[in-house]
């Protein structure tokens, strides 16, 4: 009877306090239908040829207890693995919505992890352990590392996780140990101008914006800066690159395409409010959302616009083009699906928190974080 | 004292309302002179809450708020979740009835963010530049308030802390508004006489207008010299920190300190230049009146004396006072004409409003608040009195009468319910009101030209009227055409004509701060352009300009933080020496603004308002008492929201074991309605449990009691009310310790009369008076076991000595008579000082008190290592008290004297401290030693 008691009381206990641990049940296989990272990949072309055409319906949503930052969900294998603000690292089965389980890093997790094999590497803003590799299969932190306070996706590429943090200063750092390989800083910076843009790749070539305004190109292996492009206001958004292009936009509303081995604008486009959030590569166009709900798609080539569509109120973060459909949602709690050719709305959804996050594409399903900490997962509406 | 009656249920009821005015022993009443007909204009993002006749501002408004919900949702880079409820009222006068807020609502305040139902109340004052100003700051505050809670939320962190003040109302000015001429008038002042603070030392000047700029100011500041993302930044981070302090130097990599060293020397490099062209109004004027608030002079010549009229608030009321023009002493004090603040019919003046007129033979015209509306006054100068009183039925507020040359007829401004501000004209003979201008836009300061024909004012209706600029118009009354006097982006106010009708003073801000211009308006140029010559070049501000006969400007400066009255002479000489000349081309006029409003613009749909109740607050509590043992409960209130009609419940258990809890629940319900002049209460309770009877040493009783009340409170003027409450319960008392069982059906009436009418320093009154008269009947219907009468008379007098002491007296009877009559208690830093608290108890009491208040430490500063600390408005008092309390037979009268300081904390808590020599019997004697009280309180 005694030992009924203390096990009930065990259970109560472990029921109230909650059970933290993340142990994935084998390994990963990661292939091409993944989106393994934010904006899906190291180009930051938040675009897949996967398409999934709407009209779309939610299939589940997830709590997650606490608020989601300005990364998207990662989708590897059959898992959604997504961080909140809060620190805690969460696996979702994507077909069954069941927690895998979840883990405390920290503190706030605001940028996407980038999975590479069985390990995710993931940033928080906690200035003592700020850049993390966790094994997923083994649910165990193979290390932790002070890189800053940090508010940005990892990139990875070559062996190596590239990472900025808030004071201004941008890592190169070895996969498996953690350790540093170089570091970049930016010069005179007396003014606190942080980096919180997530970093991408092109061409050997580290691409990234600063809170200085400027679009910083680094050498991938020596950290040496290939050039400095200034823009005229600071730059939150992650750049997007493509056929040696760079594009980005900075919180005075302007879009940039950037030659990324010269350093030379090709062109730029004012749109007129702020933007925070990644444009999207596809069909040849540059799709980007302001402030001011505008969602303009600019030829790549040119920078003229092929079309704009208000859609509304506040786009914080980028879409993604799947297929030829493009998905973005907006402050208001409402999801759209773009038609990438002309931008008419095909399909509208409201959700039940804001926005602030990219959509992910993978396995026939798109998966959105909203800012009443649920993760949801949609997918094509069965007639 | 406290007095213990079967009304207790019922006051402590009142009590937790927040209706304090209207239940309070004393307090001022917040009447509701007018019956408002509330609609509601639903748009995408808000409620609006109207009445019909100002429908067109409400949807000028609805427009603006969706103007700057989509601005804001840019700016913080947020949305809001839930609809906004926008309170408008079409004038300050309504405004004030608000119950949204139980406080009063001071003349200066444009509007407020209520947080805990994110209500938001706004008046207009005519002027739609301000109206949008004010709707924007207080959209920035329910944005911000919105977004830091998304923050912390979102990182599951408490929500108990909020950024400085500072920064939220900083924020609100910066996102809502251009670096203005106030503004600019206000930092000058601050860093040329050094009293500009950084943001470390913020706590000086904690609410204060100037705390309002330089927020506003280092904000700019910041975004200019750090960078546009930072002030989000300061918000995106707030869940990292709790300090603010702490928060800047992870957000711009300084602290306060750090930032205040460059903003500061900033300020000095943009400003102190300005020593080189401009002067500090004392420097080049002669000074009539130097202290306090000072404004809207006249000037009246008689018998080779000049005197000049103002209003001011020398004595701490807001009045008019007059002095002698050529009085060589700026120090010497002004004599009070008429005193407002103190009487129902000069409730308050509007000296940031209206300004004053005075006839040729000598009958001042003047406004003031009086009960619902404004009322227009004449006062003889002569006679020194009010000689007749104007109040319209449809005009609410009177701005700037004007006399005609004749003394015969009076033009001003006046808004009425719609909001609109136009001109009128009464013949104060026949009392004939005639309306000159009938639209949207603000006309303001009218002045009548001496040759009688035209009537100069100004007003926003320019092309630029909508973004706040006001330009001189000139009414000719024979046609009634307008014509431009100015043009231009640059705000022109305040006309004031020469004595020969040829020429204008007035103040205009052309060169960012307001200084005064002169215009011949009978002399024209090429294309009809006219020419305006600036006279003074001051650092800040001059304004409401007024001739002499000689020729002489006298007018208001703004300097050291106050206002002051000030004289130019031969101001035709200056004139014309001076070299800061401006053509005003009017040949190529643009048309006025137009309103935009949300009407047609996108679906709104609109509807009458019939109650919207939700939670105010619900709160559990569990109490352990050595004595009573643990009690729980929950207290729940609901309230409407406009604030009109409130909802409380409160349920609690006393039982002290599990065979007592049926018996020992505590319920009552209560309904209090606000939105009428008559305010009522009603309820039913029951109480039960053990309780310790404070007027009889020792005695312990467990009393079940139920019943219901009413109670209604009448606000006669905002300083005197009628109230009256009847209760009955039925009341079953068992003394603990012996078979002693009362029962009782208790019926119980009161009425009383309250006024007060009382001016507070720091630490309590220091003028004016406060009376309470209350006569009450308890009996028990059922039983007689209970049957007494009470009389409680109270009287408080205060004698202003200076600007800061005063003379304090007070008088008490409180008298209770019959069987079972309750005992009162006195005793205490509260009444009769120096004895032990509650000691002194009787069915009768008396009190006298005499109290001298004067201030005695402005600051007392300390400063650790670690940082500093400072007490402010430290007083003190010197004190006599008698009294004495009995039963059947008088005892003894006791007494005491001594002094104290009094220090108040924050504004909501005065810590207090006496030493003294008690007194006793009869007055007799001294007891022996001195007497040390520590307590908390304010001064009676």
């Amino acid at each position: 009877m005694r030992g009924t008691r203390h096990a009930a009381v065990l259970i109560i206990m472990s029921l109230v306090s909650g059970c933290s641990g993340l142990r994935l049940q084998h390994p990963l296989k990661v292939d091409a239908s993944d989106w393994p990272t934010f904006a899906r990949d190291g180009s930051r072309s938040s675009a897949t040829a996967e398409s999934i055409n709407p009209p779309l319906e939610l299939q589940w949503e997830h709590d997650i207890t606490g608020g989601i930052g300005n990364g998207s969900p990662v989708i590897v294998d059959s898992f959604v693995i997504i961080g909140n603000l809060r620190g805690e690292l969460y696996a979702i089965n994507m077909n069954t919505n069941k927690r895998v389980g979840w883990i405390d890093l920290g503190d706030a997790i605001q940028g996407a992890p980038v999975v590479n094999g069985n390990v995710a590497f993931v940033a928080t803003s906690n200035t003592r352990a700020s850049l993390i590799a966790f094994d997923l299969v083994d649910g165990v932190s193979l290390w932790k590392r002070e890189y800053g306070d940090i508010e940005v996706s990892p990139l990875i590429y070559d062996q190596h996780i590239y990472i900025g943090n808030t004071t201004g200063l941008f890592f190169c750092v070895e996969r498996t140990k953690g350790d540093m390989v170089w570091k970049f800083e930016i010069s005179e910076n007396r003014k606190r101008k942080g980096i919180r843009s997530s970093p991408a790749i092109e061409d050997s070539t580290v691409l990234f914006g600063a809170d200085d305004g400027a679009v910083y190109a680094l050498d991938a292996k020596t950290g040496s800066l290939r050039w400095k492009f200034q823009t005229g206001a600071g730059i939150v958004a992650a750049p997007a690159a493509a056929n040696r292009t760079v594009y980005i936009g900075n919180t005075d509303g302007v879009v940039y395409a950037i030659d990324v081995e010269s350093g030379q604008q090709r062109w730029m486009v004012s749109t007129g409010t702020p933007i925070y959030a990644s444009a999207s590569l596809s069909h040849d166009l540059v799709i980007v959302g302001n402030t001011g709900g505008a969602l303009n798609a600019m030829r790549s080539a040119d920078g003229t616009l092929a079309w704009t569509t208000n859609l509304g109120s506040v786009i914080n973060a980028g879409g993604v083009s799947s297929g030829n459909t493009f998905y973005i949602g907006t402050l208001k709690k409402e999801l759209f699906a773009v038609k990438i050719t002309d931008g008419s709305i095909l399909w509208k959804q409201e959700v039940s928190g804001r926005i602030k996050t990219s959509p992910a594409v993978a396995n026939g399903k798109l998966f959105i974080a909203t800012d009443n900490r649920l993760v949801m997962a949609f997918h094509r509406r069965t007639q | 004292m406290k007095r213990l009656s079967s009304l207790l249920p019922v006051l402590l009821f009142l009590c937790v309302t927040n209706v304090s005015a209207q239940f309070f022993y004393f307090g001022r009443n917040k009447v509701q002179y007018t019956d408002f007909e509330w609609h509601v204009l639903r748009t995408e993002h808000f409620d609006i809450y109207y009445y019909p006749q100002m429908k067109d501002l409400a949807e000028r408004g609805a427009f603006f708020a969706e103007e700057s919900y989509k601005l804001l949702e840019v700016k913080f880079n947020h949305t809001l979740n839930i609809r906004v409820p926008l309170i408008f009222y079409s004038s300050h006068l309504h405004f004030e009835q608000t119950n949204v807020t139980g406080g009063f609502i001071p003349e200066g305040v444009g509007g407020f963010f209520e947080f805990l139902k994110g209500r938001v109340v706004i008046p207009s004052d005519g002027s739609v530049a301000q109206f949008k100003h004010v709707i924007r700051h207080e959209l920035v505050h329910v944005f911000m308030h919105s977004k830091l809670s998304r923050v912390l939320i979102d990182h599951r962190k408490p929500q108990d802390k909020t950024p400085p003040l500072w920064f939220t109302e900083g924020l609100a000015e910066y996102w809502s508004t251009d670096w203005d001429t106030q503004a600019e008038m206000v930092m000058r002042d601050a860093v040329l006489n050094d009293i500009v603070v950084g943001l470390s030392d913020m706590d000086q000047i904690y609410g204060s207008f100037l705390m309002y700029k330089e927020g506003q100011n280092a904000l700019q500041f910041l975004n200019n010299q750090y960078g546009n993302e930072k002030i989000l930044l300061l918000m995106e981070n707030f869940w990292k920190e709790n300090s603010f302090n702490d928060l800047f130097k992870i957000t711009i990599g300084k602290n306060y300190k750090e930032f205040d060293e460059e903003w500061l020397y900033a300020l000095k490099k943009q400003y102190y230049p300005l020593l080189g062209n401009y002067d500090q109004a004392s420097r080049v004027t002669v000074n009539v009146v130097r202290g306090g608030f000072n404004a809207k002079p006249v000037v009246f010549e008689h018998d080779s004396t000049r005197e000049v009229f103002f209003i001011g608030n020398q004595t701490g009321y807001t009045g008019i006072y007059r002095k002698k023009l050529d009085e060589t002493d700026p120090e010497a004090s002004a004599t009070s004409v008429i005193e407002g603040e103190k009487s129902d019919e000069f409730e308050a003046f509007h000296p940031f409003r209206s300004g004053m007129d005075i006839s040729k033979n000598g009958v001042l015209a003047f406004v003031t608040k009086s009960g619902e509306n404004d009322a227009l006054h004449l006062y003889d100068v002569a006679m020194d009195t009010i000689v007749q009183t104007f109040r319209f039925k449809d005009i609410v507020s009177i701005g700037s009468p004007s006399w005609s040359p004749d003394g015969k007829r009076l033009v001003f401004s006046s808004l009425d319910m719609t909001g609109n501000n136009d001109l009128y004209i009464l013949n104060t003979e026949t009392g004939d009101l005639q309306k000159l201008t009938n639209d949207y836009y603000d006309d303001r300061d009218p002045s009548w030209s001496p040759l009688g024909n035209t009537i100069a004012f100004s007003s926003d209706r320019t092309p630029f009227g909508s973004r706040g600029a006001y330009n001189l118009f000139l009414y000719t009354i024979t046609t009634g055409t307008i014509d431009y006097l100015t043009y231009g982006k640059e705000t022109a106010k305040s006309p004031a004509w020469s004595k020969d009708g040829s020429k204008l003073a007035f103040t205009c801000d052309v060169d960012g701060t307001d200084n005064i211009w002169i215009m011949n308006v009978e002399k024209r140029f090429p294309a009809g352009a006219r020419s305006m010559t600036k006279v003074t070049h001051f650092t800040t501000s001059a304004f409401d300009p007024t001739w002499t006969a000689s020729g002489d400007l006298v007018f208001a400066a703004f300097e050291n933080f106050s206002f002051q009255i000030k004289t130019l002479k031969n101001i035709n000489a200056v004139a014309e020496t001076s070299t800061t000349v401006k053509l005003v081309d009017l040949s190529n006029k643009e048309k006025p603004w137009e309103a935009k409003s949300i009407a047609g613009m996108t679906e709104v749909k609109s509807f009458r308002y019939e109650g919207d109740y939700s939670l105010d607050i619900a709160q559990s509590a569990i109490s352990t008492d050595p004595v009573f043992g643990t009690s729980g409960g929950a207290f729940v209130a609901l309230s409407d929201l406009l604030g009109n009609d409130q909802y409380y419940f409160l349920l609690y258990n006393t039982a002290q074991s599990q065979d007592e809890l049926l018996s020992s629940f505590n319920v009552a319900i209560s309904r209090v309605s606000l939105g009428r002049r008559t305010n009522t209460a009603y309820g039913i309770y029951r109480f039960a449990g053990r309780r310790y009877d404070l007027t009889d040493k020792d005695q312990f009783f467990f009393e079940r009691v139920f019943g219901a009340y009413f109670a209604l409170s009448y606000p006669l003027t905002k300083f005197q009310r009628i109230e009256t409450v009847v209760s009955m319960s039925n009341s079953d008392k068992e003394v603990t310790g012996t078979i002693e069982d009362r029962k009782a059906l208790l019926l119980s009436n009161s009425i009383s009369f309250t006024h007060d009418n009382s001016l507070w320093g720091p630490s309590g009154p220091i003028d004016g008076s406060r009376f309470n008269i209350t006569l009450a009947f308890t009996s028990d219907i059922q039983y007689s076991n209970v049957n007494y009468y009470t009389i409680i008379a109270d009287y408080r007098q205060y004698f202003r000595l200076s600007q800061r002491s005063a003379f304090a007296s007070r008088a008490w009877l409180f008298y209770n008579d019959g069987k079972e009559s309750r005992r009162f208690v006195m005793g205490g830093s509260w009444d009769l000082r120096g004895w032990p608290r509650w000691t002194i108890r009787g069915e009768k009491l008396w009190l006298a008190s005499q109290e001298l208040r004067f201030p005695f430490i402005d600051q007392f500063a300390v400063r650790f290592p670690f940082g500093g600390v400072s007490f402010w408005s430290i007083r003190g008092a010197l004190f006599l008290d008698a009294g004495g309390a009995w039963d059947t037979q008088y005892t003894e009268t006791l007494g005491s004297t001594g002094g104290g300081l009094r220090m108040n904390l924050g504004g909501v808590l005065v810590l207090r401290y006496d030493i003294g020599k008690r007194i006793e019997r009869n007055f007799a004697q001294f007891q022996k030693g001195l007497f040390h009280q520590f307590f908390f309180g304010w001064d009676f």
